[in-house]
């Protein structure tokens, strides 16, 4: 359009104004009112096939909704027989004896993930500033290529290695390590049921909040001490008892959980290895010119430099891990009777149940409607845990943010 | 994978004003970056407790002089240095010097503010907590008297545990300046600090540099001729990585020795 501006400036002689404006000097050329149509098009496609995709989940699920209730948050799913007399239920028609409670695999769904994540970014984090920090630089390209390729491992490799391999390896050596470990430290509270661990963890959160409060200086500092150690000691109680108990299986949650992280990983240190490599020499160099040590100015200055960037991007490892299907598939167990009495046993994911569970049901109308609503709980899950992150994010942002351009 | 040559010539005996603390000699210095040499042996002896200039036209070497006195070139590799620097007569890339120690006498501010992602009054105390030179209970002093010291304290004494990034440009460089001088250095490193600043600002930090020469020594890269004629005491003129008159700040602007630093003076050349 400049080539276009120019060539039609050059045809006009002298400052002589035209009587009606040119095209040239319109707002708006055709050109422009094209190219407007066509972003629009393409711009509103993914939010368009994201309400599609929507939409037929609800319309579809609508069966099992009505049929189910509130019967989804109950422990227990069934496709049922389909060769036997319905159930009927809210005039919805079902296989005999088909029940629909997903609260086991939204669990599974949770702790798979958030025990990937937990891992992954400590690992993923604290490898890559060793790498970049200490690393000498010509190894370094050879572990970030390594990296890359762990992220193309297809995760059916991953499936069958974690089940055939390391499965194995985990109920032989790993996990019986682990729940003697942590069976055998002193019971803070052996007299309750494994069921009091949620008021626990409940009592967790409040004194979390009481610790964000005491940030705020809201709350003296001996207060903010206490609710730290009221927090490890809740959080301990309401964890621990999830991690002993018998060992019953080589794959199970735990060895999935691991399995997760190790696809994870690869994603949240490609991101962050960027990140660390663009944290501005200058910053780096006026710690170090103060004396301070590599350690002491990754944590002073590096680390609160990608906090924001890490945060965005386990959020995305977060959306894989929740939706990571076939690896889980192949190594959780697949189990849909009630919530797992330990991690070492097996249980199953949203995801899980959806791929184990379809090929058998295909027949029965309202099962797949069971499924479609299975799909649409992760994706509810996936929304709300994203929109929860960012909002993690623009509160971390919030104070510490560096505006670009500012002394940076 | 740091490969660095340093051949210490003749410094076992340092006389005269190199060996007083604060003291700092450059003999024979030699950068070299790859096979580009960029300082083809400097000399020479900056007076402590004084306002030393550097000055001279862009890429002569003014920047990596000052970065070899606190070995900043370390971390760059590629980077070889030969020859020797001393501070209070000590050989800075001697066997068993801690870096780390000599950073701590040798403080530096870089032509851009780079405060730490941290509060304002951390961007102060770390350093000195890493170095344990204050404790826990004194940090709240160490960190007023500082911002004082730099003029800071009353614009910010409310705000102590927010980000410094929100300050102004100026402001953020007088934190710098308070977080070196909090460790109490010898020898304040000055790399162009005020060329991105405004002029209240810019005077402000000149009239800084001249109060603190009284207890520490001063090396200040300028570009800036006026600059360097306000706060400096002796002038060290460089060009093309080499030395071509080092005077009294006086003697320099208005009677130099040198043809070339006529013309650099009067604005000929530069």
């Amino acid at each position: 359009m400049i080539l276009l501006r120019r060539r039609a400036e050059g045809r006009t002689p002298g400052p002589a104004p035209a009587p009606r404006a040119a095209r040239h000097e319109r707002d708006t050329t055709i050109g422009e009112a094209v190219t407007r149509a066509v972003t629009a098009v393409f711009g509103s496609v993914p939010t368009a096939l994201l309400i599609f995709i929507l939409a037929v989940m609800v319309v579809t699920a609508v069966p099992a909704i009505l049929f189910t209730g509130t019967g989804f948050f109950g422990t227990y799913f069934s496709p049922g027989n389909y060769y036997l007399a319905p159930t009927v239920h809210n005039g919805i028609s079902a296989s005999h004896g088909a029940v629909f409670g997903f609260l086991p695999e939204m669990l599974g769904t949770l702790v798979t993930s958030a025990i990937a994540l937990g891992l992954a970014v400590p690992i993923s984090v604290g490898g890559v500033l060793t790498l970049t920090e200490w690393v000498p630089r010509w190894a370094q390209g050879g572990v970030g290529l390594l990296l890359e390729l762990l992220a193309g491992v297809p995760s059916v490799v991953f499936g069958l290695w974690g089940v055939l391999t390391f499965g194995p390896f985990m109920l032989r050596t790993v996990s019986p390590a682990l729940t003697g470990i942590i069976g055998g430290f002193p019971w803070l509270f052996p007299w309750l049921p494994q069921g009091a661990a949620w008021v626990l963890l409940g009592a967790a959160l409040i004194a979390f909040i009481g610790i964000r409060a005491s940030v705020h200086g809201r709350l003296r500092r001996r207060a903010r001490w206490l609710s730290v150690i009221v927090l490890f000691i809740t959080l301990w109680g309401a964890v621990a008892p999830w991690f002993t108990g018998e060992v019953n299986t080589a794959g199970g949650v735990l060895t999935a959980s691991l399995v997760l992280a190790l696809m994870v990983v690869p994603i949240i240190a490609a991101t962050t290895r960027e990140l660390v490599r663009h944290v501005p020499v200058l910053a780096k160099e006026g710690s170090l010119a103060l004396g301070m040590t590599k350690h002491e100015t990754a944590r002073v200055v590096t680390l609160p430099y990608i906090s924001t960037g890490v945060l965005a991007t386990a959020l995305l490892g977060w959306g894989r891990a929740i939706g990571e299907t076939i690896a889980m598939f192949f190594i959780i167990g697949n189990i849909f009777t009630g919530i797992p009495v330990n991690i070492y046993h097996s249980g199953a994911t949203l995801s899980s149940l959806i791929a184990g569970t379809l090929d058998g049901v295909l027949q029965a109308k309202t099962d797949v409607s069971a499924l479609f609503a299975a799909g649409l709980f992760l994706l509810v899950i996936s929304l709300l845990s994203n929109l929860g992150g960012r909002l993690i994010i623009r509160r971390v942002a919030g104070d510490r943010a560096l505006p670009v351009g500012r002394g940076v | 994978m740091l490969t660095r040559a340093v051949g210490s010539i003749g410094v076992g005996s340092q006389v005269g004003a190199a060996s007083v603390p604060g003291g700092v000699a450059v003999r024979d210095l030699h950068v070299l970056y790859r096979a580009n040499e960029l300082l083809h042996g400097v000399s020479s002896t900056f007076r402590p407790n004084a306002v030393s200039a550097i000055v001279g036209p862009t890429g002569c070497g003014k920047t990596t002089l000052l970065r070899s006195i606190n070995r900043m070139h370390d971390s760059t590799p590629g980077m070889r240095v030969t020859g020797s620097v001393t501070v209070g007569g000590e050989d800075v890339y001697g066997r068993g010097v801690v870096v780390r120690g000599l950073r701590r006498k040798v403080g530096m501010l870089f032509q851009r503010a780079n405060p730490f992602p941290q509060s304002i009054a951390d961007n102060v105390s770390l350093a000195p907590l890493a170095h344990g030179t204050v404790s826990r209970h004194g940090v709240s002093a160490l960190v007023e008297e500082h911002l004082r010291l730099v003029g800071l304290w009353d614009a910010v004494k409310d705000r102590l545990d927010r980000s410094p990034f929100h300050l102004s440009g100026g402001q953020q460089q007088l934190l710098c300046l308070a977080r070196t001088l909090a460790l109490s250095p010898e020898v304040l490193l000055l790399d162009e600090p005020t060329s991105a600043l405004d002029p209240d600002t810019t005077e402000h930090i000149e009239g800084l540099i001249k109060q603190l020469s009284a207890r520490v020594t001063v090396l200040v890269v300028t570009h800036n001729l006026a600059q360097a004629n306000r706060i400096a005491d002796d002038v060290l003129f460089l060009m093309a990585g080499s030395v071509v008159e080092f005077a009294p700040a006086q003697t320099f602007f208005q009677n130099p020795a040198d043809e070339r630093s006529r013309a650099y003076v009067s604005g000929r050349i530069g």
